[in-house]
């Protein structure tokens, strides 16, 4: 029996290999490379910044707005562009509540800190974040910045004093909020 | 030992990726349409996190202006807008995790009084989260989330009229670049993507300098700013030419002379 076994198993290895032998046409199948356009945006980093103003120390002076600064965030992103939609941008604006009277917040971000690859956006500066969209990075190709903390664009807030003559007079104790910043990608 | 443990608990609470929905079929979205028929589309979004996400989803317009700025608003009535024919089949979407949800949408152009040219809108994703539960805290609290802005760019193919006008060169030395800046205005009734094209040549007609800007979608009636790095020319005065190409015959462009400041 199992001699048999082994008689059949080497015809069909003989037939396999005169088969083999015997095709000389060539063959050619089709790849599909499928790549997405794809577009991730992430804020990475402290969920709920808080931005406190220190009172004067001494008699005379003005509130402290020197500490009330945070980069504790990370603007990340991928993005995969075609031939027809190069570039994209973010925008950032405030959609829920407003800053305090006497006071502007900024948002700065900045160069990409370099751990990813492609080609990156570039940061537009000082921005003062208000209820109209402002571009804060402009230039996204296909790129990506690298994943969580101390990777794409680091976001430093600052709450300033505005430099609006009379404003320190609307500055109230009381006014604490929460202010939601919207950051929205899109294609240019 | 409780408070190593807390320190890393909260490094890793700190850690975890916030927004975490991908738009996966891209943020532009171009149909071609006639008053009495509709078209549908789709835009695929995928949750990449290990836990349900929720979205909201609206229209809303954009415009853009010779600043670079982009702005969108949920109420806009101008002429060339779209957003009053697009159907969405959900807004608000609750999406399993690292599942993808397909948003349908339908185009049906109705009260048309011009059945020419390009008509845009967007849809709009945003991530929803949870309410905040931590202790108010004093001061200003900056939460932040995350928005796709997808594109519906809806064209009547019939009379379209394609024309661009460069409508102004300037050289912005404000920022550490040196920067070329060039206005660009579509004065016809249809959607273009011009590549803007920088050629310098010196006193001897040697080209010193060449750049390709890539392709921006410039609205009928709109504005777009196009920006140069003008880094690797050296200072001196250059003849060029300033060429916006939106492919085929449409090339549209300008001769200009060009003083360029030393770097920064």
């Amino acid at each position: 029996m199992k001699r048999y076994f082994i008689a059949l198993a080497l015809i069909g290895v003989c037939f396999n290999l005169s088969k083999a032998q015997s095709d000389n046409f060539d063959d050619n199948h089709a790849v599909a490379i499928l790549i997405p356009e794809v577009a991730i945006l992430d804020v990475e980093g402290g969920n709920n910044i808080s931005l406190s103003v220190k009172p004067p120390t001494e008699a005379g002076d003005a509130v402290d707005f020197s500490e009330a600064t945070d980069n504790s965030t990370w603007l990340n992103y991928s993005s995969v562009v075609g031939t027809s939609e190069t570039v994209r941008s973010v925008s950032a604006r405030i959609t829920k509540n407003s800053i305090p009277g006497g006071m502007i917040l900024k948002v700065i971000a900045s160069a990409d800190a370099g751990n990813g690859d492609g080609t990156l956006g570039s940061s537009s500066g000082n921005v003062t974040l208000t209820s109209t969209n402002q571009t804060v990075i402009s230039g996204i190709g296909s790129c990506y910045t690298g994943d969580g903390l101390n990777n794409g664009h680091n976001l430093t807030y600052s709450l300033e004093l505005d430099p609006t003559a009379g404003s320190y007079a609307s500055i109230n104790f009381d006014e604490d909020v929460n202010v939601t910043i919207t950051y929205t990608i899109s294609n240019n | 030992m409780k408070h190593i443990a807390f320190a890393i608990l909260t490094f890793l609470v700190a850690q975890t990726s916030q927004a975490s929905l991908v738009i996966v079929n891209g943020l532009s979205h171009e149909h071609t349409v006639q008053v009495g028929s509709k078209v549908q589309g789709s835009i695929v979004i995928k949750n990449t996190a290990k836990t349900v996400k929720r979205a909201r989803i609206y229209k809303s317009f954009v415009e853009h202006d010779c600043n670079g700025q982009t702005s969108f608003s949920l109420d806009s009535d101008h002429p060339r807008s779209n957003v009053g024919w697009i159907l969405l089949s959900d807004n608000e979407v609750i999406i399993p995790a690292s599942q993808s949800y397909t948003l349908t949408y339908e185009i049906e152009p109705t009260n048309v009084s011009d059945e020419t040219g390009s008509y845009w809108g967007v849809v709009m994703i945003e991530e929803i989260k949870d309410l905040d539960t931590l202790t108010p805290q004093r001061g200003v609290t900056v939460t932040s989330l995350i928005r796709y802005a997808v594109q519906i760019i809806t064209n009547f193919e019939k009379d379209a009229v394609k024309n661009l006008e460069i409508s102004g060169v300037n050289i912005d030395t404000s920022r550490d670049t040196r920067t070329l800046s060039v206005s660009v205005d579509n004065t016809g009734n249809y959607m273009l993507k011009p590549i803007l094209v920088l050629e310098l040549y010196d006193a001897n007609g040697e080209q010193v300098f060449r750049n390709e800007i890539p392709y921006q979608k410039v609205y009928p009636g709109l504005c777009k700013l196009f920006e140069v790095p003008l880094d690797d020319v050296a200072e001196g005065t250059y003849t060029g030419i300033l060429v916006a190409d939106c492919g085929d015959e449409n090339i549209f462009g300008l001769n200009l002379e060009l003083e360029v400041p030393a770097a920064n």
